[in-house]
């Protein structure tokens, strides 16, 4: 078969592949780089919160154990690889028992806070979260300010949604990070693991979770 | 070498040495004059002042009367629903009832306006403006300085203002009492209490002045008698010597400058607005403790001991590290309170207490770190009338015994009934607190 590539319908027949292509392929790279946005998610400056008897952090095996109260601020963090702006939709917090290495070893030096170090100065413009385990379980708060309403309970399954309050966070190329102020507690006087789950939407939902920290009540 | 001149230079040696580390040893439970102004300072809670009043300062200061009484007009007709709590917006109605009385004289409208706004600052809890009530009726009653235009005053008038203000630690009122220059037929054991409070209110009396006229009055009542009389009419009482905690009582004294100081506290509970960033260098549990600790010793009253949960040896002779439950059953009014959840700590003054349900109730200006929205180790706690427009913070026993960090409390120099040294102080052995 010989085409005549002069033939007005093959110049309409081949221009349309042609652009068809072009369209597909545009299309493959604008999928393909929107997939690319992504989220980084990650506990930052981790410190002990409250002030130690002794100089000594606890450390269970090689690892730090924060005592009665961890400090540290929750990073998200778009990837800027991508051009989709990323909508967070859910922050959980999982506090899960040691076990493993519980079993075999103790927490030394053991937790003891030195209240010689409490600073009490009140209450002001927070905007923190204060996460607390107990025997019962982990509850969390989030505090804006000093008044009745300016403090509410919210999920610890999301840290977004609270009674009457439900949060979304926008990150975009104009503003690609958000942090938030965590103070992690805990009343129970054995180590527990703690990490925090992002969910989010880049192209589809995705999920992410920080490294844990490992954290443990006063010891009597 | 002799022998003796050996003994001589070792001596002297272990003396230079003693005296080269004084001064640190003697920093681990002291403070010198200067870090406890510098503690003072911040100690005292930031203050935004009241935004609401600023446009009345100005107008006053323009002189601009007719704008003052317009302005303040405004706040009094405003629904106590739309200030930041109906507390705070009763102490600005006060304000501005002043404001506007001292604008009316201004215009003309005579003494009488500006004495009867300032009654109707006092009628809302505004101590300042009762006061200024009570001089202009003991003027206008003894002809000094007539208030005129009709205002009708008597001596039962001026009960009822001195009355008022001397629960509040007003030290002329309580002196009004306590001499009897307004006898509205109390008894003599009530006179005295007036009396007595009166000596610790005026922060103006000299020290050695204020002890010469206490002891006075103590040698006249006797100690047995003052005792009964601070139970009856007092917030605090006298209290025995505590063998469990190993502390001594507190007697009259340390006891009468404890109920003064609770009821400035009280008083200072009107019209609280806290600064929404509070100072991060506010002053830790350890120089809080350091701070009473100087301030009660410099007084002479008595000494302050500091009660922390657990077993700890501190090696200070005015510190116990006892049990909660010991601590706890031993809290009593003008007690200073540490409490701790995770992170938010704090600091407040027993008022009262209720046994049953057991529940404490704080004087306390900072509030809020008792709310559940901001406290996840509290759910009792609530705001109950104290009278006079001022709220106290009642929570219960069992949740404040669950997040106790330690308390201060002031008592006796040395166990009460026994000989006080010549110093008051008792012999504090060497602290492992840490200086400032």
């Amino acid at each position: 078969v010989r085409i005549d590539w002069k033939h007005p319908i093959v110049v309409l027949v081949a221009g349309s592949v042609v652009s068809a292509l072009g369209f597909g392929g545009k299309k493959l790279y604008d999928y393909a780089i929107d997939r690319a946005s992504d989220l980084r998610v990650a506990i930052e400056h981790p410190q002990q919160g409250v002030q130690l008897v002794g100089t000594t952090q606890p450390k269970l095996g090689d690892q730090p154990v924060f005592c009665d109260t961890a400090a540290l601020t929750l990073l998200l963090e778009r990837t800027q690889s991508g051009r989709l702006p990323i909508t967070v939709d859910g922050i959980s917090v999982s506090a899960e028992p040691v076990t493993d290495m519980a079993a075999v070893q103790t927490i030394d030096p053991a937790c003891k806070v030195d209240p010689f170090g409490d600073r009490p100065y009140g209450i002001g413009k927070t905007n923190v979260y204060i996460i607390t385990i107990t025997k019962a379980g982990v509850s969390a708060q989030y505090i804006v300010g000093s008044s009745e309403n300016a403090a509410w309970a919210v999920s610890k399954d999301n840290l977004l949604i609270g009674k009457g309050h439900v949060q979304s966070i926008l990150l975009d190329n104009k503003d690609p990070l958000s942090r938030f102020t965590v103070f992690v507690s805990s009343r129970v006087p054995t180590p527990y693991r703690v990490f925090f789950s992002v969910t989010y939407d880049a192209y589809g939902a995705r999920k992410k979770a920080t490294q844990p920290i490992l954290i443990t009540g006063e010891q009597p | 070498v002799s022998l003796h001149k050996l003994w001589w230079r070792i001596g002297s040696a272990l003396l230079l040495i003693l005296f080269l580390l004084w001064p640190a040893y003697a920093a681990d439970t002291t403070v010198t004059e200067t870090q406890f102004r510098e503690l003072l300072k911040r100690m005292e809670p930031r203050s935004p002042g009241h935004a609401l009043m600023k446009p009345i300062y100005d107008a006053e200061e323009k002189g601009d009367y007719a704008k003052v009484v317009e302005l303040c007009n405004g706040l009094l007709a405003k629904p106590l629903a739309q200030f930041d709590t109906p507390q705070y917006g009763i102490a600005i109605k006060s304000f501005a009832y002043q404001h506007r009385g001292r604008a009316r004289e201004q215009l003309g409208q005579g003494f009488r306006a500006a004495v009867e706004d300032a009654e109707a600052a006092s009628a809302l809890g505004n101590l300042q403006a009762t006061q200024d009530v009570i001089k202009v009726l003991i003027d206008d009653l003894s002809g000094k300085a007539s208030i005129g235009n009709g205002y009708v005053n008597s001596p039962e008038k001026l009960e009822h203002y001195v009355r008022f203000a001397a629960p509040l630690g007003d030290p002329f009122s309580e002196a009004l009492l306590g001499l009897g220059k307004v006898d509205d037929g109390m008894s003599e054991d009530e006179r005295t209490f007036w009396w007595l409070l009166a000596l610790f209110s005026d922060h103006v009396l000299e020290k050695d002045k204020r002890l010469d006229l206490f002891h006075q009055a103590l040698e006249r009542v006797g100690a047995s008698r003052v005792d009964a009389i601070i139970a009856r009419y007092g917030l605090t009482k006298t209290l025995r010597d505590d063998a469990t905690l190993g502390i001594p009582g507190r007697g009259p004294l340390p006891t009468m400058f404890i109920e003064s100081d609770l009821r400035g506290t009280f008083q200072l509970l009107f019209g609280v607005i806290r600064d929404d960033n509070p100072s991060p260098n506010a002053p830790t549990l350890r120089e809080n403790w350091l701070f009473w600790r100087y301030l009660i010793d410099d007084l002479g009253y008595g000494a302050a001991y500091l009660l922390l949960p657990g077993e700890r040896d501190l090696g200070d002779s005015r510190i116990r590290s006892r049990s909660k439950d010991a601590i706890m059953a031993t809290l009593t009014p003008g007690d200073r309170v540490f409490a701790r959840c995770g992170a938010l700590s704090h600091i407040t003054t027993v008022y009262k207490r209720e046994q049953n349900p057991p529940t404490i109730y704080f004087a306390d200006a900072a509030y809020e770190f008792w709310q559940k929205g901001q406290n996840a180790c509290i759910s009792s706690f609530r705001l109950v009338d104290g009278g006079n427009n001022r709220l106290l913070s009642a929570v219960s026993a069992d949740e404040v015994k669950s997040i106790l960090e330690g308390v201060i409390t002031i008592r006796d120099a040395s166990p009460r009934g026994m000989p006080a040294t010549s110093d008051p102080r008792p012999a504090g052995g060497p602290s492992k607190i840490r200086a400032m």
